[in-house]
């Protein structure tokens, strides 16, 4: 009897074994199968190089370039004196510093760690003869970012950096990990994933303590894919060299399509810095510039638009029949809207809407937005697109801003006959981008359709695909009356574009001085040539340097530059 | 056929022994030596020498010298505690020539046979047990003190696996000879009473296996790092297992002391759970062989020692596979006919020998 008891508890101990056997290998099998894997599985990388980014005609603005450079796997490494004075002669850099490196970079047995990058040649292949000597000490070829233009265009590409935090935790799941190199603002950081290389390695199977075993395969890397901008890189560069380091922004564009031709903003960087260990006290001054060199101007930047704005209010006040191209105001300096005297920038007398378009008068305007109204003048800046981003395909565009009576009510707040007034002169609470500006005048000078700007002609080996335009709906007659005001404002004596040694040069446009407190105002010039069959649309901005002259000088530079470069 | 079931079963476990501790030392690691296959396969020889000996040596001419053999190893047990050599932290063997003599092994036979002689003692030609007869102190009290001298040496070796193994034997064999139950009962409550007193006299890495089997990842590198890896292992191993010689926790050495104690992970990575079950079957069968022995012994002296053998392994199999899965704490013990181990090997060989021997005459 008791025999029998005893027999059944050791059948129920072996039926625990069975089921907890079941459990682990049946049950949770996969899992720890998974886990064995890990234990003994270990990938050294081997980078690839990331695509080029190349203007229209097949330039490369970012390159990539071979470089050696002096690793160490800490796997195989031995970390005797007798290695590390060997290695400090042949890079030059001295023990204490090497053995700092390897402290302070190491993450795991099987992560190269960098010593020295961008050596030459002949050292690179010193350290390949002693490799017997140096156990651990490897040449790796990497590709690096080189740029042709130095820092041309350096806010349209962006540049590359080492992956922080915030994009290691939102990005883990496409393979991202520490110390990849990714990209940061403009194109590199809009085409991340057709630039991005794919990493390969070599996959080997290691013991207890890490000691490798036996290769198991060997995937080799993908280089990343190009991207063709849509920029040509010689204008690019006449119009950055012409800004001669003043804070402001420039962008040409195609006015029928959106083609970016050019996108500039000043002052610049150099991109490839942010690579560099070396450059670290550069990468401060520039971060701490009040100058602000990182950020894009012309998406990034919003700013009060001035007298620009008039062509709006010019078209609105015309499609809406509120005025006539042959109604006459008279200006004598200033006029009062209800108790408040509002100016104008000089007296003009008399005069129709094309003249006071190439005046910039504001008395007419003001008079002019009183008849058309506030609201209409909003819906028209909404219609040319303004106060919303454009869709450029760059990162970081900003929307701007358009004020209205009803938003202005919805804070509880009244909105006076002079807000009315200044709104129609593109002063108050208006504030434009640089690209929106360019994408305004566009749509008047193709015949009313609003484009979406657009920089990357391929990227993958596939034409990209622009947004359709918008049709508009407004009469052309409306807009030739707004062209042939911007024409005089070069063309006629007293026009304010008109400083002379525009002859050749059909173009037109307008210009806007932007009131900024207690600051140099800004300027503005926006237009298109040539006059009669418009095919480029630009926008010069100079922030904080003074009236609209500047800009106008700046674009006339930039214009006869490229003339004699053969350009236009 | 019946007379071949433990010889068969022997002969299956040891061949997968041999080819699990090839399959361990295939890779040489710092851990095992060239030389732990040819040992074992040398131990194996021998084992199969002693039990064809004592399976055709009639077990009672031999029941005089079981006092002796009890004496003699007392005698080692104290001889451990001054000249053994020490391996992680204790002291349990003596080197003799080449072998490393464990008297642990053989005081599981000692106390196996010794409790058999004294349950028994009534003369082993008398057919009936005194069943219910045995008062408290006849049927505690004198085998505890039979059982308390080695448990106490080998406590103090430490090898506290081994020491309470002598113990469960003692109270199931106690158990099987008519002893109350409620004796029994108050005897396990002691020890339960007393246990927290023995915490104090743990060693550290004692306490640490104990506090890594509540939570191993407690010291996921350290004394959690065997519970761990061998879960990895077994798990690892699936339905159909790696396939001999293919088990990375094995042959890159992330399981330690594969080939001893956790030889059931290294095989059951390679085996799957297939050859785990058929591997555990084959256990079942020889032990249940062992109790089929007691049951059809001819005199009560035999009844007591198949039964005791069947016990030990039912306990060390049962014991040694919890612990590689992470059921119980790691203790000491090996897998019988697996672990590599001569001492283990021999007293096995010769208590199934001895078990044949009552089957031949049973």
């Amino acid at each position: 009897m008791r025999v029998s008891k005893i027999k059944i508890i050791i059948l129920a101990l072996f039926l625990i074994l069975i089921l907890r056997l079941a459990y682990l290998q049946a049950v949770k099998g996969n899992f720890y199968y998974s886990l064995s894997n890990k234990n003994c599985i270990r990938v050294i990388p081997v980078g690839g190089a990331r695509g080029k980014i190349l203007d229209h005609s097949g330039e490369p603005i970012a390159d990539n370039q071979i470089s050696y450079c002096i690793s160490i796997l800490p796997i195989e490494f031995r970390q005797s004196k007798e290695t590390i004075s060997k290695l400090s002669a042949l890079i030059g850099k001295r023990a204490e510093q090497i053995n700092k490196i390897i402290k302070n970079n190491l993450i795991s047995a099987f992560t190269p760690i960098m010593l020295e990058k961008g050596v030459d040649k002949r050292t690179a292949f010193l350290i390949e003869e002693n490799k017997l000597d140096l156990p651990g000490v490897i040449v790796q070829v990497l590709p690096a970012r080189s740029y042709p233009y130095k820092g041309a265009a350096a806010h349209l590409l962006g540049y590359l950096g080492e992956i922080d935090r915030w994009r290691i935790t939102r990005l883990k799941d496409y393979g991202y990990k520490i110390k990849d190199i990714i990209g940061f603002g403009g194109i590199e950081q809009q085409m991340e994933q057709v630039l991005r290389s794919r990493e390969g390695g070599t996959q080997i199977q290691v013991d207890h303590r890490g000691r490798a075993v036996r290769t198991l395969g060997f995937r080799a890397s993908a280089a990343g894919e190009d991207v063709s901008l849509t920029i040509d890189i010689k204008i690019q560069k006449i119009i950055e060299d012409s800004f001669a380091g003043r804070k402001g922004a420039a962008v040409l564009m195609e006015a029928d399509t959106g083609r970016i031709i050019a996108l500039v903003s000043s002052p610049g960087f150099y991109p490839g810095a942010f690579l560099d260990a070396e450059s670290s006290d550069y990468i401060r001054g520039i971060l701490s510039n009040s100058d602000a060199p990182l950020l894009n101007r012309a998406v990034s930047g919003q700013y009060p638009f001035g007298s620009v704005f008039k062509i709006i209010s010019t078209v609105a006040a015309l499609e809406k029949k509120k005025i006539t191209p042959e109604k006459r105001f008279f200006c004598p300096g200033m006029l009062m809207v209800g108790p408040k005297q509002f100016n104008c920038w000089s007296r003009h007398d008399s005069q129709d809407l094309r003249e006071a378009i190439a005046h910039s008068c504001n008395v007419y305007f003001y008079h002019l937005a009183l008849i058309l109204g506030a609201d209409y003048l909003s819906e028209y800046a909404l219609k040319f697109g303004l106060g919303r981003p454009t869709g450029i395909d760059l990162p970081y565009e900003v929307s701007g801003n358009v004020p209205s009576m009803l938003a202005r009510r919805m804070k509880l707040r009244n909105w006076y006959d002079g807000d009315t007034a200044n709104f129609g002169i593109g002063q108050g609470d208006l504030l434009v981008s640089p690209v929106q500006a360019v994408r305004f005048m566009s749509a008047i000078a193709n015949g009313g359709k609003l484009v979406t700007p657009y920089l990357i002609e391929r990227a993958a080996g596939k034409d990209s695909s622009p947004k359709p335009p918008i049709q508009l709906g407004i009469d052309r007659k409306s807009l030739q009356i707004a062209i042939e005001g911007m024409r005089q404002v070069v063309n006629l004596d007293t026009g304010t574009a008109n400083i002379g040694g525009w002859s050749g040069l059909k173009v037109a446009g307008k210009t806007g001085t932007a009131q900024v407190h207690n600051k140099l105002s800004h300027g503005w010039f926006v237009g298109f040539f040539p006059y009669d069959k418009p095919k480029i649309v630009f926008c010069f901005f100079l922030e904080n340097t003074g009236p609209s002259i500047h800009a106008v000088i700046l674009a006339q530079q930039v214009f006869n530059r490229m003339k004699e470069d053969n350009l236009m | 056929m019946r007379n071949y079931t433990v010889p068969i079963c022997v002969f299956m476990i040891t061949a997968l022994s041999l080819f699990t501790l090839y399959s361990a030392s295939y890779v040489k690691g710092p851990f095992v030596e060239s030389s732990v296959f040819l040992r074992q396969s040398l131990w194996i020889l021998l084992g199969w020498i002693a039990y064809l000996f004592f399976s055709r040596l009639s077990y009672r001419k031999f029941v005089g010298f079981i006092y002796p053999f009890y004496g003699g190893v007392i005698f080692s047990l104290l001889l451990v505690l001054f000249v053994g050599g020490v391996r992680f932290g204790a002291q349990r063997w003596i080197k003799i020539w080449w072998f490393n003599f464990q008297p642990s092994e053989f005081a599981k036979l000692a106390i196996i046979l010794i409790l058999s002689r004294y349950f028994s003692r009534k003369g082993f030609d008398e057919v009936r047990l005194n069943v219910g007869n045995l008062s408290f102190f006849k049927g505690m009290v004198v085998p505890f003190l039979i059982i308390a001298i080695p448990f106490a040496l080998i406590v103090k070796q430490p090898d506290l696996g081994t020491a309470l193994l002598l113990v469960f034997i003692f109270l199931a064999m106690a158990y099987m000879a008519g002893v109350k139950f409620r004796y029994i009962l108050s005897v396990l409550a002691m020890g339960v009473f007393f246990s927290p007193l023995f915490w104090h006299f743990l060693k550290d890495y004692q306490k640490d296996r104990l506090m890594v089997f509540l939570n191993p990842d407690s010291d996921p590198l350290g004394a959690g790092y065997t519970i761990i890896q061998s879960r990895i292992a077994i798990g690892s191993g699936r339905l159909f297992g790696k396939g001999w010689l293919a088990g990375t926790q094995g042959q890159l050495n992330f399981l330690p002391e594969a080939h001893t104690d956790f030889i059931f992970g290294i095989f059951s990575e390679e085996a799957g759970m297939l050859g785990c079950i058929l591997l555990i079957g084959i256990y079942f069968t020889l032990i249940r062989g062992a109790f089929l022995a007691s049951e059809r012994a001819e005199d009560s002296l035999g009844r007591f020692f198949c039964f005791g053998v069947g016990l030990m392994l039912a306990l060390q199999v049962y014991i040694n596979i919890s612990m590689t899965m992470g059921l119980s704490p790691v203790v000491g013990l090996p897998l019988p006919l697996m672990s590599y181990g001569g001492s283990s090997m021999l007293v096995t060989f010769i208590g199934l020998g001895i078990t044949q021997n009552i089957i031949r005459r049973g």
